[in-house]
């Protein structure tokens, strides 16, 4: 166990002053932060094999829609 | 919170039902949605509420649902004032999940729409179509 000294914003401050147990609360949350499972490895667990060649194709689906999305609230039609 | 991609009760249904090219191809959109670290994909909750409750799921794929929700990149959207706009909304005779999915829409615009189903493209105004994502036409 370690002990850590770190610099808070107000508001996390204030909120941490109403907490019993701020160490507990603190490593509850950084754990919640570093479940570094990915929605790829959600989505392989179900069994779905999801290829960086997939995902390229559905980041430039994506982007492409979102632009002529873009492009058609921008003139109106 | 950044919303990015709003998936519907049959993109749900979808991805707990199946592991065809269908369900990998949205896999591979809510993954590419996840990959930017402020960005989270969201589900209204009565979407959740409509594929739960579908006669398609059954009982040990809901797990397969409940575990998307796991993942911090995955929320379900909705509050009280939800719950009015929608009851006012059924009152006209549109689903609970199809005006839970406008409200949310509304609320975060810069988000796309993800579906299967035709009658959730069909409830979007000709002119914000183009921010629904015709899974079932597309693949």
């Amino acid at each position: 166990m370690k002990r850590v000294t770190v610099s808070l914003p107000d508001d996390i401050a204030d909120r941490l002053e109403a907490v019993g147990n701020v160490s507990a609360y603190v490593a509850e949350a950084l754990r919640a932060k570093m479940d570094d499972r990915t929605l790829r490895q959600v989505m392989e667990d179900r069994g779905l094999r999801i290829t960086d060649s997939g995902v390229d194709r559905a980041r430039e689906y994506l982007q492409r829609r979102r632009t002529q999305w873009q492009d058609q609230k921008a003139s109106g039609r | 919170m950044t919303v990015t991609l709003l998936m519907d009760a049959s993109c749900l249904v979808q991805y707990a039902t199946s592991v065809d090219v269908r369900s990998i191809a949205l896999g591979e959109l809510v993954s590419a949605a996840g990959e930017d670290p402020e960005a989270v994909v969201g589900v209204p909750a009565t979407c959740l509420a409509v594929a739960l409750d579908s006669a398609q799921v059954a009982p040990d794929q809901m797990r397969e649902l409940v575990s998307l929700f796991v993942n911090p990149h995955v929320r379900l959207l909705g509050g009280p004032l939800a719950v009015t706009f929608i009851q006012a909304v059924v009152a006209l005779g549109v689903s609970a999940q199809v005006a839970d999915l406008l409200l949310c829409a509304a609320e975060h615009e810069d988000a796309m729409v993800l579906t299967f189903d035709p009658v959730v493209v069909g409830a979007f105004e000709p002119s914000a179509r183009g921010r629904v994502l015709d899974l079932g036409r597309d693949w």
